[in-house]
């Protein structure tokens, strides 16, 4: 048996069928989309998918064993363009996410999808704790790390704090923001100080090894954290996701699922007081009460429904939609595309994608039932959560089932960047099963 | 192939698998839901929700309907005109662009409010203000980026060349700023009007559009001048402008300007308490309503029906007109709009213009009405206007004038002032006189200068007296003794009888404009006034003093009557209505009001009597000796037209003995008499009849008479034989009366009636 009949042989058809069947649709959709604005721009994203699917054939032909030892080299590459592109890269509508290769412009938040997905796979595939793990497995609160991020993250803050009072006053603004006093930040720094002493006995008494200093949460937090204050909090939320799926399949011990439930939304309560922009707290705000503000934040939410809604059954018919051709729906070759398809395609045509995506995920999963190796089975456990989390996320989104956040519809929304990274994704799962082990 | 570490049996457990399938198809379940709820359950709600995004109504202006004279010479019409609307939502927001810079600075909310106050509140051609100084140099290069990526207008930053390094200050031109500031502006500039016009319709467009308003086009400036309009047009398509719009409407043309101002009126935009009520009528917001005049009065007839075009509009609103877009609307996109209906009127254009070139006065009003059927020929009042100022761009200021004029011109004296007759009412007491049979024309009575009664004197303008005066003299003279007694024979019921029967006291139902009734003192009339039956006050009233008030038409009215025979007409000014082809759908014929029932050979006297007036020895004899006219006075000479008629000269203040006399050029004008002439003509078988009233205007033989003659001349020059005018016959004019014609035969003085039995 030859190598390559042995390839040929072991191609998942179904997944392969798919991922040639669901960007066609995208593409035949996007010739409809951006007819009145960019008439061309289906071409392009023809382009596009066939440049992806030579990277996927590319990828599948790497042994899965190889792509284990990439890994790390990959993650610590990603987030030095991580770091890059917040020092150097090129702001568009608010957010600095995209860096200029001249020929093409770049965005490492998507390869940060990537990145974690194969990190996180190699990372679980060695680590496994019988019954489950616990918080404290995967936080290691004894870490020399923790105390140390600790100290580096009160600093900045307790900074921000400062340096906006001063600016409060320098305006002299009626209402200056609340600074840390001296004793808190005494208090706060006292703790960290203590942690650190106590994280260096402990591992002096049991010994230095690399658990020590690298949590899997610090693995997954370092690049969530360089994509959210890009800012990105779509694309971060997916990060975690991911990382949260890969783990949560491995089995997370009962207890501990109900402790990080509880503080996960202790959270979202906090992060809303004080971690979201405005711009976002007003995104989730029209996202409650989208008619209220037809103009405002929520036009985005609520022209997407009236174009979704006023596809009915059978749609509209291509290039007829009046939400689309007219440009009431925003942003529709983007995030948006979907209630293009959904208003000139109908009931039929938006059930029918839905329908396509849910196959792939299934295929996905399905492959992966009998393989020997965990890390191929994470592998397609991450790009299925992946899958899942932009598929859901943006389909709820624009039929207002979810806040505006601006995530991508896979292989449907138009760009490079995002076609690249979901058939690479997609790709992961065809090489699993190209290089399983009967 | 090569052998991985592990065991030989699946890495996980098939239970994990389960698990996470259930889950994803579980939650993409929820997704179809989603969505067979939105398509299929709401999916009608949203459809007519899509609808109304992308289908707006436009109105198709119509025509409204045309007014024509006698002659078919059109009066009013309308002409393409192009108005200036403004959709505010369209319009750049000033706000977005401060917060695209407040973001690097900081700047809260009310800072950025603050500045779109400033800018939005700069005066023109206000110098550029500093909006933040010494902002840090990385703060300046990231502001430079963004101005230069959103390509922002009228900001800048001005560095210190001495020491750049100190930052920079940001510097907004309110005038280019990107703001609605910015583009009105510019339109400013396009126009290139008077700027405090501009700056009133600016000011009042964004008052209308508050609200929901944002989103509908709104008036900015009505009939753009034709210059300005070309610029803009030129504007627009280079893109420039966003949130402007140019549509074609028509506008009202009154033709001959301010001749038959009174009598056309005009239209206005209906307000919007108004628009409440006639909303029901089919009327919308900004249609435009008959105030006065004809444009009021036949309101119904003239107006006709907008249409409407229902039209595609993309997000920013533009129309779009595309094959798709045709194709989205269907069959019923256009609603079809309905043209008015014209009016042909009784009134002669040229008889209207010589009417009101050659008033003398300051104030009053002409009246000329065809004594066979009552349609009024012309009918003008002083002083006038100019219906296309009124309604023009510049109305606010035109009104605000009209209004406080002194002399008020809106009103229509002919129809809504009354005013004492003065002694052109002595041929109403004289015609009571023959009717209820107290005098016959032979009756004689004498006139020693005055007539006592009791203790008080009445005394004749004549203070030697006429001596025997007969009903000829009486009225060729005008001599008050001889009607001091008959009135005082007649009392006031017999004398308001039959001053009633020619339309006195009464409103002429000429339908234009709020007529007035004027006033006709009955013995009711006295007891409720004074409390009793005030005998004496006849006196005045029979000389037309007094608490005897008339106005023009009823005047006109009265005479027409007198001159054909007895019988009133109901004054018309309305011949035919026509549809838009020009097919007439109403024809409109005389109507009579009343019947004296006086015998048409005593009748015949009284013309006869009144046509001595102005042939020498009657009081209106000037007018063919008038050196300032002397065409005119020749064709009263030499035409063989003899013109009938009665001077009168009302007394507007009772002047004591002293001042009876003196020149009425040395009174103040407010205390000058009232100058009154009604003439008809021929006086042998009259047809047109005309009324002059010179307000404050002194004696109506000179003042007035020459107005009424050269009306009467133009009728002869423009009217009479031709068309509607012909001769009088009665196959063209409807069914005239038998009385209409007044036999020429009994031309004779006619013998005394039975009971003249009253001798000087």
């Amino acid at each position: 048996m030859s190598p390559s009949e042995s390839i040929a042989g072991r191609v998942p058809w179904n997944i392969v069928g798919l991922m040639l069947l669901i960007p066609l649709v995208g593409v035949i959709n996007l010739s409809s989309a951006a007819q009145a604005t960019r008439p061309n721009l289906f071409l392009l994203q023809a382009g596009w998918a066939v440049v992806s699917l030579i990277f996927v054939a590319v990828l599948a032909r790497i042994p899965t064993r190889n792509l284990e030892l990439v890994a790390y080299p990959f993650y610590i590459f990603v987030n030095f363009l991580l770091v890059l592109v917040l020092v150097a890269g090129t702001t568009v509508k608010g957010s600095q996410r995209w860096l200029n290769l001249g020929f093409f412009m770049l965005q490492p938040s998507e390869l940060a999808k990537i990145s974690i997905l194969l990190v996180t796979a190699r990372y679980f595939s060695r680590y496994d704790v019988e019954g489950g793990y616990t918080l404290r497995d995967l936080i290691r609160p004894l870490n020399i790390t923790r105390p140390l991020g600790g100290m580096a993250a009160a600093y900045m803050f307790f900074a921000r704090l400062t340096k906006k009072a001063a600016e409060a006053i320098a305006e002299g603004a009626e209402d200056i923001p609340f600074t840390a006093p001296g004793w808190l930040q005494g208090v706060v720094y006292t703790i960290l100080v203590l942690w650190l002493l106590i994280a260096i006995a402990v591992t002096l008494r049991e010994g230095f090894s690399w658990q020590r200093l690298i949590a899997p949460l610090d693995v997954i937090m370092a690049p969530f954290a360089l994509v959210l204050i890009e800012p990105d909090l779509g694309t971060s939320l997916i990060v975690i996701a991911i990382a949260g799926a890969q783990i949560l399949f491995c089995g997370v011990h009962r207890k501990s699922l109900i402790i990080a439930s509880v503080a996960g939304a202790i959270t979202v309560v906090f992060g809303w007081s004080f971690l979201l922009k405005p711009y976002q707290k007003r995104r989730v705000e029209t996202f409650l009460n989208p008619e209220n503000d037809l103009q405002g934040a929520g036009y985005h939410s609520s022209q997407s429904m009236i174009a979704i809604g006023s596809g009915q059954l059978t749609g509209k018919g291509a290039g007829e939609g009046t939400q689309t051709q007219l440009s009431f729906l925003p942003e529709n070759h983007t995030d948006f595309v979907f209630s293009v398809l959904a208003e000139e395609w109908g009931f039929i045509g938006a059930g029918f994608l839905i329908i396509l995506f849910l196959l792939l995920i299934l295929a996905i999963v399905r492959e992966a039932r009998q393989f020997h190796e965990r890390f191929a089975v994470l592998l397609n456990v991450g790009a299925a959560a992946m899958l899942f989390c932009h598929v859901v996320i943006n389909i709820g989104m624009v039929t207002g089932l979810l806040p505006v956040v601006g995530v991508t519809l896979p292989f449907m929304s138009y760009g490079g960047s995002s076609m690249v990274t979901q058939m690479l994704a997609v790709g992961l799962a065809v090489n699993t099963s190209v290089w399983r082990r009967r | 192939m090569e052998e991985m570490h592990g065991a030989h049996e699946p890495a996980f457990e098939s239970w994990r698998f389960t698990v996470t399938a259930t889950i994803t198809t579980a939650v993409f379940l929820v997704l179809i839901g989603r969505i067979y709820m939105l398509q299929i359950v709401r999916g009608e709600t949203y459809l007519q929700k899509s609808e109304s995004n992308f289908v707006q109504s436009r109105r198709i202006a119509h025509p409204r309907g045309l007014v024509f004279d006698q002659a078919m010479r059109p009066l009013v019409d309308n002409r393409p005109s192009h108005d200036l609307y403004m959709t505010l939502a369209f319009l750049p927001d000033s706000e977005k662009s401060l917060r695209v810079l407040g973001r690097p600075l900081h700047w809260d909310k009310k800072r950025i409010q603050l500045l779109d106050e400033r800018i939005l509140d700069a005066a023109d051609g206000a110098a550029p203000f500093v909006a933040e100084t010494s902002i840090a140099p990385g703060t300046c290069d990231a502001l430079r980026s963004r101005i230069d990526k959103k390509g922002l207008s009228g900001v800048r930053l001005a560095e210190d060349p001495v020491s750049p390094d100190d930052g920079c200050d940001l510097v907004i031109d309110p005038a280019t700023f990107s703001s609605r500031k910015a583009v009105f502006a510019r339109l400013k500039e396009l126009m290139n009007l008077p700027p405090d016009i501009v700056e009133e319709a600016f000011a009042s467009a964004q008052r209308k559009a508050r609200g929901l308003g944002r989103f509908k086009p709104t008036l900015l400036f009505a009939d753009l001048p034709f210059d300005a309009y070309a610029r803009i047009e030129a504007a627009l398509s280079l893109g420039e402008l966003p949130g402007i719009d140019v549509l074609d409407s028509k506008k009202r043309r009154y033709l001959t300007g301010a001749s038959g101002a009174h009598l056309l009126g005009f239209i206005n935009e209906l307000s919007a308490s108004e628009y409440k009520e006639k909303r029901k009528e089919g009327y919308r917001l900004g249609d435009k309503i008959g105030r006065r005049g004809i444009e009021r009065a036949y309101e119904e007839v003239l107006r006709g029906q907008d249409g409407t075009r229902r039209v595609v509009v993309d997000a920013k609103g533009r129309a779009k007109n595309t094959e798709w877009a045709k194709n989205l609307l269907g069959d019923e996109a256009v609603d079809p709009p309905v043209s008015g209906n014209s009016l042909v009127l009784s009134v002669d254009a040229n008889m209207q213009r010589v009417a009101e070139q050659s008033f003398l006065g300051k104030a009053g009003s002409v009246v000329a009405m065809h004594i066979p059927t009552g349609f009024v020929l012309a009918l003008a009042s002083f002083p006038a206007y100019d219906p296309n100022e009124v309604t023009g761009r510049d109305s606010r200021r035109v009104w605000r004038k009209l209004a406080r004029d002194p002399l008020r011109p809106l009103r229509n004296k002919a129809l809504q002032d009354h005013y004492a007759p003065g002694s052109t009412f002595k041929a109403i007491t004289a015609v009571a006189g023959l009717r209820e049979g107290l005098i016959t024309p032979t009756t004689i009575k004498h006139c020693p200068g005055y007539f006592a009664l009791g203790r008080a004197r009445w005394r004749c303008y004549n203070r030697w007296g006429h001596g025997a005066v007969a009903l000829t003299k009486a009225l060729q003279h005008s001599c008050d003794t001889y009607f001091y007694k008959l009135g005082y024979e007649l009392q006031h019921d017999k004398l308001a009888d039959t001053a009633k029967l020619l339309g006195f006291g009464s409103k002429p139902g000429l339908g234009v404009d709020r007529e007035i009734p004027g006033i006709i003192p009955t013995t009711a009339y006295y007891q409720k006034r004074f409390g009793n039956r005030s005998p004496g006050l006849v006196i005045n009233s029979s000389i037309g003093q007094g608490d005897v008030t008339v106005t023009p038409l009823q005047l006109a009215m009265a005479y027409a009557a007198i001159a054909n025979g007895g019988i009133t007409y109901r004054p018309q000014m309305v011949h035919e209505v026509r549809d838009p082809d020009g097919n007439v759908i109403v024809h409109f014929s005389p109507e009579r009001r009343s019947d004296l029932g006086v015998g048409a050979d005593l009748m015949h006297e009284v013309r006869t009597a009144l046509s001595h007036v102005t042939e020498p020895g009657g009081t209106a004899v000037g007018l063919r000796w008038r050196r300032d006219m002397p065409e005119l006075s020749q064709w009263v000479r030499e035409s063989g037209v003899v013109i009938g008629g009665k001077t009168g000269t009302a007394q507007v203040v009772r002047l004591s003995k002293s001042v009876a006399h003196i020149d009425p050029k040395d009174v103040p004008y407010e205390q000058r008499d009232h100058a009154w002439f009604v003439g008809f003509a021929p006086a042998e078988d009259p047809e047109v009849v005309v009324v002059t009233m010179t307000e404050h205007g002194g004696f109506g033989g000179s003042m007035s008479a020459p107005v009424t003659a050269a009306v009467i001349k133009a009728y002869y020059d423009h009217v009479r034989g031709q068309g509607r005018y012909a001769p009088p016959d009665p196959a063209l004019e409807g069914p005239p009366p038998a009385a209409l014609a007044p036999a020429p035969a009994t031309a004779n003085p006619a013998p005394s009636s039975a009971d003249a039995g009253t001798a000087p």
